[in-house]
């Protein structure tokens, strides 16, 4: 190396005289070397050789459950909202177990209705929707006679109720009496049901629905 | 791949012993007794190693170091070492040193002086093989090899009694 020749000449004979003075040794045991390195391969001789991945099993086991319960609470964190229900209402033509004759209270709207609503399928969502349909009418006159057993809060009419007319919120339409023409009825705007109610004339139900079903002593 | 043959072993043994013992002081108080792990260490391998020189002073180093750890740990061991103030090296009248004054001189050198001075002068280890054994450059490890000799030059060659009587070995 040359750094090492670059040394002065007299530091170099220094080295020397200091190599020269031996380092003291007193207690090795060259003898009692040779016992323990025969006694160590004694003891490798009887012990069980170790296998090569014999102490990765339980870290590698421990490193994938931690790596797989990492992931799925990122997944848990970044998944998305929950999925909204597109459901499409269309007006019944005819409840068949509607009686004939009786007065249509509020025409159905003619066009259908497309309700986006979140789907809550909680037990209490549950119960209340049962309620809502068990629960009598406020008014009488809007829907059908509540004499009418479809109305009856047992359960397999009320099943068979569900069946028919599907989930919405909306009591089935009675249907218009033969010989009269249905006249579609639009929702009206804000404005106009805010004439008619200044004009005293109270909207019918479906337009107040329309309104996001505003009811009150206004109505 | 075979272990060290007894050739070498042998070779090992005659001519470092005294080298890596003082090299193990540098460290700790029981550097016979890390020396002789080490060399059972080594005959257990089952492969030899490419530089067993240098296997030896990285083991003693490594070893040592633990031992010292674990020495300061136990205070009653420490004080009696320190009590004890064993001499690194051989008195004799032929040597042109004083070996006490070059033991006393060395003792006072910064650790990594001292350790480069001795794998050097009394291990044979060249720079490069001191330079990788202490995790250095090899300018590094020169370095602080002049500084050192330069030191223990210049201690050696002007001592004064106060100085000797702050020696600690």
């Amino acid at each position: 190396m040359s750094r090492e020749k670059e040394q002065l000449p007299e530091l170099t004979a220094f080295e020397a005289a200091l190599a020269a003075l031996a380092p003291r040794v007193e207690r090795f045991d060259r003898e009692q070397l040779i016992f323990r390195a025969g006694r160590a391969s004694a003891l490798r001789g009887t012990t069980r050789p170790r296998r090569r991945w014999a102490g990765w099993g339980w870290p590698a086991a421990f490193a994938a459950m931690t790596a797989v319960a990492a992931s799925l609470l990122v997944m848990l964190c970044a998944r998305p909202a929950p999925n909204a229900a597109v459901r499409l209402e269309q007006p019944e033509a005819a409840a068949p177990g509607m009686a004939e004759g009786k007065v249509a209270a509020e025409p159905s709207p003619a066009s259908a209705v497309a309700v986006q609503t979140p789907v809550d399928h909680s037990l209490g969502a549950v119960a209340a929707w049962l309620s809502q349909w068990s629960a009598p009418e406020p008014s009488a006159g809007r829907g059908p006679e509540r004499t009418d057993p479809a109305y009856s809060s047992s359960y397999p009419q009320l099943r068979g109720r569900f069946l028919r007319d599907g989930e919405g919120p909306y009591p089935p339409e009675a249907v218009v009496p033969a010989g009269t023409t249905a006249v579609a009825q639009q929702p009206l705007p804000y404005h106009e049901l805010l004439d008619r109610l200044l004009q005293n004339q109270t909207p019918s139900r479906s337009q107040r629905d329309a309104l996001g079903g505003i009811d009150g002593p206004l109505f | 791949m075979a272990g060290v043959s007894p050739e070498t072993l042998t070779r090992l043994l005659d001519r470092h012993t005294a080298a890596l013992v003082l090299y193990a002081r540098q460290w700790c108080s029981t550097p016979e007794d890390v020396v002789q792990d080490v060399f059972v260490l080594l005959m257990g391998e089952a492969a030899a190693p490419e530089n067993p020189l240098g296997w030896l002073y990285r083991a003693v180093r490594n070893k040592a170091i633990n031992a010292g750890r674990s020495g300061r740990r136990r205070s009653h061991h420490e004080a009696r070492a320190a009590h004890r103030g064993e001499p690194w090296l051989v008195v004799s009248d032929a040597d042109r040193l004083d070996a006490a004054a070059a033991a006393c001189a060395l003792a006072e050198l910064p650790i990594e002086q001292r350790e480069v001075i001795v794998a050097r002068l009394w291990g044979g280890l060249s720079l490069a093989e001191i330079a990788a054994l202490t995790g250095s450059s090899i300018s590094t490890a020169h370095r602080w090899y002049q500084q050192g000799i330069a030191a223990l030059r210049e201690r050696l060659e002007g001592t004064c009694p106060e100085k000797k009587s702050n020696c600690r070995s």
